[in-house]
Formats: structure tokens, C-alpha cells, sequence
């Protein structure tokens, strides 16, 4: 199944859209990592910033400086 | 202008009462109604408590009346003001600060880091977690406070908050730039110098004591005993020391500059706990109305100093620390006020006081150790005389005189006596009370009458004041 043609901008994924596959295509991220950020989503509605991925459990300051590169949060 | 206490109630006999609780009723307020109404709420019920309390409106009652009012009204306005305006903090930052406090989060560490941006606190593993003073670089994400998920959870937001900071961060670098100077600096060393010279419960006590500094074993011990207020640097260790320092300086100015100067250092070098700077304060304004002349009431002088912390820091409020020393004081206080002509009461105060501090204990703790009823009475006397002596005791060993060990032995031998002797009555008593609609009217009861009777209320007048003023309460909640 295709990804949605939102969830990515240039090269980097929203994380708002995204699905578990699509965060699976992030180097380092396995598939705890990302059905952890779909959680956080969905408990919280969605992410404000890219910066809130810090707040996911799972994710500290190392894996954060490998995702932010891949990611971002469209308006 | 003088005004009669018997006449004129609360305006003549703890007029600062009056203003800090009204600050406290705008403030508890605000978290449910809208700022005028809080602070307006306020003030009405400060006019409320002064027409209670008057026997006569005599010539110059009505502009101090009116002076409070105003008073009242711009503190709980400019208070709750400063609560309402957000913080403007970037979402991400990169400066250079100061580690002001360090303590153990679960199974993190938490820093409250000074930066030009305000106050943050960082969670860090352990391992990471620097001193206080350490002065560091950082760069991370900020984020705000966590609210408690309902009522009676623990508050991240009115936690911190009450410690003056404004946002969370997730570090993303940190480094220790320079090591803890100054006061920091001394902290350490002394730190340093107990745990490597006394044996573990005189380094214990005295690191409580002297740094503000207490051990998860020995804070586990007296929490179990309900006697956990002796550890934390509070009215009781500073009314020791200001206590031991009037025996040298029974007068005059000498008095007053000694006993300040010996009492905010203490103050500070234990790092500035609530209980501790409330005393403080306390004494400062009893010693500056007897450096002037002028009468002071120690339960109005409790008010002001409560008064000052609130207008410091409003979110003050919230924190369970300054409540219970702030409640603590005034009760026994005004209860010692009320108990004045009949002294045999006095010896009600310790099982009162743990009545009046049981339930916020029980709101904040969860349970009470009823044993706690009991071990006060003999802990507070003991412990007055214990903790001159185990300073007295440590310092051959802190300072390498001979028969420091000796002397060192003596106190630790003295404190495991009492830690037998606690632990056998917590065994024999090992029942805890938790928050009850009981405790609450019988603590609000007993705390009602003993402010009225301290502001200058009529018997009469409190025992009708006590049937219709229900508000009281939230002193207690």
C-alpha cells in the first residue's frame, strides 16, 4: 500500500500523517519506535512541533538528533 | 495611631492575618473562578473576617479598616496577575546557566537550572545529574508543566511552579562548564567533611541539619515515625538557634544585628527551605518591632512572613512545604496567644498541631502514621536539645581534635537509642489515618478557633464564627 502523497515533503515525513511504515523507513527506527510515536499521537492529537517526539518514551536526545533530519510537522 | 485589640479585633491584633487570608482565598480561588471575582472575593472576605472580629468602631478604626482593604485588594490583584501572564520562553534553547537545585526524581534525577530565560528544570538519568552551583551549557526543547489529571494527583505544573520554574526541557547537550562556587562551593566541602568523619546517623542528622541536605534511610525512618518535619530546617531549628543566640545578646542593637545575621546565614547556607525562611522572616519583624519599640504579636509576625513568601512567589501557595509550616506556625502561635492565662493548656499543643497538619499530610502523603501522635511529644523536646548537642558533639571530629571519634560515638550512640526506641513504638503502633470528613471538621474546628481567639475575636463571637464560617477551611484543604 502507497503512503499518502502529504505525508512527505521533500524528503522529510510528517508526523502527523505518517504511518508506522513510513517512520520504518528512517534508519534507527524499528517498529516499537514507531507504533510508540503513533501512540503519542493519538493520546496527545497530534504533534505541535517536531521537538515533541522528545516527549515520546523510547526516544531521548540521541534518537531525536537521528530523526529530526527526517521529519517535521506541517502546518 | 493606636487601635485597642479588645475593641478593634483583627485590624488591631493581626492585621497581616487578615491580608494573607485574603491573598490565600483570591488565590484558591483563581484555579476555578475568573481574576476579578477571585480578587475581588478576596477582599470581601477580608472585610467579612475584620467586621467579625470588632467590638467597637471607634475613631481611627475605619482608615486602618480601609487602609487593609486597599492593601488587600492591590496584593491579591498584583498576585494573581503575575499568575495569569505566560512565560515567554523559546520552544528551543541554547545558553549557559546554573544548576540551583539538585534531588532525586523516581528513578531520574531533577536540576532546577537558572538560564536568562528563567527558570527550567531538566529530568536527567542519575549519572548525568551535576550539583547545585555547577554552572553549565545546554541546549534542549522546552515544554510546559504537566497538570494533574484529577483532584488530589500530584501537579508537575503548581509543583515546580512553587519552586519558581516556568518550563520543562529535554536536554539535548549538557556540560559542566565550571564546579560549584561560592556558597555551593562550601555546601560541598562541609558535605564532604560529615560523611567522612562522623559515623552514618550523626552525618545524617547533621547534614539535615546544616545543609538541608537528608538521607533517603533517615527520611524513610522518621516518615515511618510521623516525624519527618524534624529533618527539614524549619521554625524549630531556627528558633533554636535564635534561642541560643538571645542567651548571649539579651538587648539592644548587638541583639538585633547578631541574631539576624546568625539567622539568615543559617537560612542560607541550608538553602533557603520555606520552613526555614518563614522563621526567619518571622524573627526579623519581631526583632525590628523590638529594635523600634513597638509591640509585635509572634502570630501576626507568622501572617506577615507568610504574607511576604506569597507576594514573592504566589505559586507559594501550592506548595505543600510552605503550607504546613505556614499552618504549623500560626497554630501554635495563636494557640499559645490563646493559652496564655492558662498555661496547663499548653501541653495540647503537640497532639493539636498534629491534628491541624494531619490532613494536609494525609492530602499530600496519602496516610498519617498515628504514631506520629504520640513521638511528637517526646521528639519535639528531645530533639531540641539533641540537635545542639549533636553539633556540639561532631565538631571534634569535623575540625580533627582528638577524642573527636570518641565524642562523634557518643551522639550516634544517643541517635540509635532513639531509632530503637521509634521503631519499637511504630511496631506497636503501626495504624496510619488517611483524609476523612472527620479529620477535616475537627482539624478546620480547632484551627478556626485558635485564629479567632488570636485575632482578637470575642469568645462568643468565635464560637458563632465558628457555626457560620465555613470558609475557614480552606486553610486546611
Amino acid at each position: 500500500m502507497r503512503s499518502d502523497p502529504y505525508v512527505k515533503t521533500g524528503e522529510r515525513i510528517d508526523l502527523n500523517r505518517c504511518t508506522a511504515k513510513d517512520l520504518e523507513e528512517i534508519p534507527g527506527i524499528g517498529p516499537k519506535t514507531a507504533q510508540l510515536i503513533l501512540q503519542y499521537r493519538e493520546k496527545e492529537g497530534g504533534f505541535r512541533r517536531v521537538e515533541d517526539l522528545l516527549l515520546v518514551s523510547g526516544i531521548g536526545p540521541k534518537k531525536f538528533e537521528l530523526l529530526k533530519e527526517h521529519v517535521l510537522v506541517a502546518n | 495611631m493606636s487601635l485597642s485589640r479588645t475593641e478593634n479585633g483583627s485590624v488591631a491584633a493581626a492585621p497581616a492575618f487578615a491580608l494573607l487570608f485574603s491573598l490565600c482565598l483570591s488565590i484558591h480561588f483563581s484555579s476555578e473562578a475568573p481574576f476579578a471575582v477571585s480578587a475581588v472575593g478576596g477582599v470581601l472576605f477580608c472585610t467579612v473576617w475584620m467586621l467579625l472580629g470588632v467590638r467597637k468602631i471607634t475613631h481611627n478604626f475605619l482608615p486602618v479598616f480601609f487602609l487593609i482593604l486597599f492593601l488587600s485588594f492591590v496584593f491579591s490583584s498584583t498576585s494573581l496577575f503575575r499568575m495569569r501572564s505566560v512565560p515567554t520562553m523559546p520552544d528551543t534553547i541554547e545558553t549557559e546557566g546554573q544548576v540551583l537545585l539538585d534531588r532525586d526524581w523516581g528513578m531520574q534525577s531533577a536540576m532546577l537550572i537558572k538560564t536568562r530565560y528563567g527558570k527550567i528544570v531538566a529530568y536527567v538519568p542519575r549519572s548525568q545529574c551535576l550539583p547545585a552551583g555547577s554552572a553549565v551549557s545546554l541546549r534542549g526543547a522546552t515544554f510546559d508543566f504537566k497538570r494533574a489529571e484529577r483532584k488530589g494527583a500530584f501537579d508537575e505544573f503548581l509543583f515546580w511552579h512553587a519552586k519558581g520554574a516556568q518550563k520543562k526541557t529535554v536536554l539535548l547537550y549538557l556540560k559542566s562548564v565550571a564546579p560549584s562556587s561560592g556558597l555551593y562551593k562550601w555546601q560541598a566541602l562541609l558535605r564532604e567533611r560529615i560523611g567522612d568523619s562522623l559515623p552514618p546517623r550523626m552525618a545524617g542528622y547533621l547534614s539535615a541539619l546544616t545543609i538541608g541536605v537528608r538521607t533517603a534511610e533517615l527520611d524513610e525512618l522518621h516518615r515511618r515515625a510521623g516525624t519527618v518535619h524534624l529533618l527539614a530546617v524549619s521554625g524549630f531549628h531556627v528558633a533554636i538557634l535564635a534561642g541560643l543566640c538571645s542567651l548571649f545578646f539579651r538587648r539592644g542593637r548587638a541583639r538585633f544585628f547578631m541574631i539576624s545575621t546568625v539567622v539568615w546565614a543559617y537560612v542560607l547556607f541550608a538553602g533557603l527551605p520555606v520552613g526555614g525562611v518563614r522563621a526567619a522572616l518571622m524573627i526579623q519583624i519581631c526583632l525590628f518591632a523590638a529594635l523600634l519599640g513597638k509591640p509585635s504579636s509572634v502570630f501576626n509576625g507568622v501572617s506577615a512572613a507568610g504574607l511576604l513568601m506569597l507576594l514573592y512567589n504566589p505559586w507559594s501557595y501550592f506548595d505543600v512545604g510552605w503550607r504546613l509550616s505556614v499552618l504549623a506556625a500560626l497554630f501554635l502561635c495563636a494557640f499559645s496567644q490563646a493559652a496564655k492565662r492558662q498555661r496547663l493548656f499548653l501541653l495540647f499543643a503537640s497532639p493539636l498541631l498534629w491534628f491541624v497538619t494531619a490532613l494536609q499530610s494525609a492530602v499530600a502523603f496519602r496516610s498519617v502514621p498515628v504514631v506520629g501522635l504520640l513521638l511528637n511529644l517526646i521528639a519535639v523536646p528531645l530533639f531540641a536539645f539533641l540537635f545542639p548537642a549533636i553539633l556540639l558533639l561532631a565538631l571534634p571530629a569535623l575540625t580533627g581534635l582528638p577524642l573527636g571519634t570518641f565524642f562523634a560515638g557518643t551522639g550516634e550512640y544517643f541517635l540509635e537509642a532513639w531509632e530503637i526506641f521509634s521503631e519499637l513504638l511504630v511496631r506497636l503502633l503501626p495504624y496510619s489515618i488517611g483524609h476523612s470528613a472527620w479529620l477535616f471538621l475537627f482539624t478546620a474546628v480547632i484551627f478556626s478557633f485558635a485564629v479567632m481567639r488570636a485575632s482578637g475575636f470575642s469568645r462568643q463571637r468565635t464560637v458563632a464564627a465558628l457555626l457560620i464560617l465555613p470558609f475557614t477551611l480552606f486553610f486546611i484543604l
